[in-house]
């Protein structure tokens, strides 16, 4: 399985095609303990592996392989058990395999003009100003354990997770410099930068220690994802 | 019609009651979120009642159900209509595969897959940062037997299957779907198709 990753080159302009290729490779992953749980060792060895999983107040993420050069990097997603409706895009289009747990997924179109000379430095829920912008919910459905989905970096969703939910999630390269994030009950919005726009002091409140990523891999264990 | 002499839309009607109570009152159509919230427990308890599909099977059979043919193949049969709640209840029968390009539907629909699998794409302009002008495949998703999901009238969706699908949809009762009666000497034909179907999704009890 390892070997393969290490082959692996995806190009995302056809998403059709590259869906095809994660449902197939996220399955086989996920039916590889071994593999999974290789990978998590190897994370725990690799300063750089590590220094790029992120805590984050829905989502803990822990990036498992990183093949960035070849236009993908893999990654685990534990929720958190904190949960909101936050109506988001983002920077990189992505395929994901819900591994336990479960979550109502909707597809949201976007009500007004986006603006995005909009407070370009607000980076975190207590920073987001007024932006006028509302969702319509146009599609909703129950994720459980086996969905695979692909998501385009334009789309707006909203994941409302169930406690100890785990995702296998293989994301592209990032499309552009910025995702939003808006409360969608009052119409706020947020953004979201990539690791090396961020300011350090963020940086290093999202960085995971070691502590929370063998708490995260003990968790997985018990949730027998590895 | 059965030999109590009452047809098979006459009893599907208080069989389909204690589903239908569910809902909390009137859908909001145009919210597939709420939609999806409100119909989830009414496919849910209408999929556990085996004789609900028995006596559809016996409709189709017999011909007390209507049962029209639309564009591929695709079969629905008109389970209840329920004026009082807004609702019909209707199963969507394409006993084989095929590629539908993307369109909208006039109704917002919500919908359980009931047996089979197939491909979903939905398409449009994502709203989000960096959005093409232009319609682009938003969201491919693989749908599994089991399923549910809501789509409002405005959401452009593609979809494919290999191997049909029989799917257990919950529309406004004013509903019209694009199809046409299907012909007399048809309906034995889709009757031992639907059974089939019905059999080995353990939906008959």
């Amino acid at each position: 399985m390892l070997d393969v990753l290490d082959r692996l080159r995806l190009d995302w302009t056809d998403l059709e095609r590259v869906t095809a290729i994660n449902d197939a490779l996220l399955h086989e992953l996920a039916g590889d303990k071994r593999a999974l749980t290789r990978l998590l060792d190897r994370v725990a060895e690799d300063e750089q592996l590590i220094a790029q999983c992120e805590r984050h107040r829905l989502l803990d993420k822990l990036v498992i392989y990183d093949g960035s050069e070849r236009g993908f990097r893999i990654r685990l997603h534990l929720s958190t058990n904190d949960h909101l409706d936050r109506p988001h895009d983002h920077r990189f289009s992505f395929s994901s395999l819900i591994l336990a747990g479960g979550y109502r997924h909707v597809r949201h179109r976007l009500v007004g003009e986006l603006d995005t000379s909009l407070e370009p430095a607000a980076m975190e829920d207590h920073q987001a100003v007024v932006s006028g912008l509302k969702v319509e919910p146009q599609f909703a459905t129950e994720e459980s354990a086996g969905s695979f989905y692909t998501i385009h970096h334009s789309a707006i969703h909203t994941t409302v997770m169930a406690d100890n939910t785990v995702s296998l999630f293989i994301r592209g390269p990032a499309e552009k410099d910025r995702s939003l994030i808006l409360d969608r009950a009052s119409g706020q919005l947020w953004w979201r930068y990539g690791a090396q726009q961020e300011p350090p002091e963020r940086r290093a409140r999202k960085q995971m220690d070691r502590s929370h990523f063998e708490l995260l891999r003990h968790k997985l264990s018990v949730l027998d994802v590895i | 019609m059965s030999s109590t002499g009452t047809t098979a839309r006459d009893q599907l009607g208080p069989l389909l009651e204690p589903a239908l109570m569910r809902l909390p009152g009137a859908l909001q159509w145009d919210d597939a979120d709420e939609l999806l919230e409100s119909a989830l427990p009414v496919l849910t308890a209408i999929h556990a009642t085996p004789s609900i599909f028995r006596l559809a099977l016996e409709g189709v059979e017999v011909g007390d159900l209507p049962l029209l043919v639309a564009d591929r193949g695709v079969h629905w049969i008109h389970l209840a209509d329920d004026a009082d709640r807004g609702v019909s209840v209707d199963l969507r029968f394409a006993p084989v595969g095929g590629v539908s390009a993307p369109h909208v539907h006039v109704h917002a629909r919500a919908l359980m897959l009931l047996h089979g699998a197939y491909k979903q794409t939905l398409v449009g302009v994502g709203g989000g940062v960096a959005s093409a002008p232009h319609a682009v495949p938003l969201y491919i998703r693989h749908e599994p037997a089991g399923q549910l999901f809501a789509l409002t009238a405005g959401q452009r969706h593609a979809s494919s299957s290999t191997v049909g699908a029989l799917l257990l949809a919950l529309q406004p009762h004013t509903a019209h779907v694009l199809a046409e009666d299907c012909r007399s000497g048809e309906r034995g034909k889709v009757a031992r198709k639907l059974a089939s179907v019905l059999g080995s999704a353990a939906l008959l009890g």
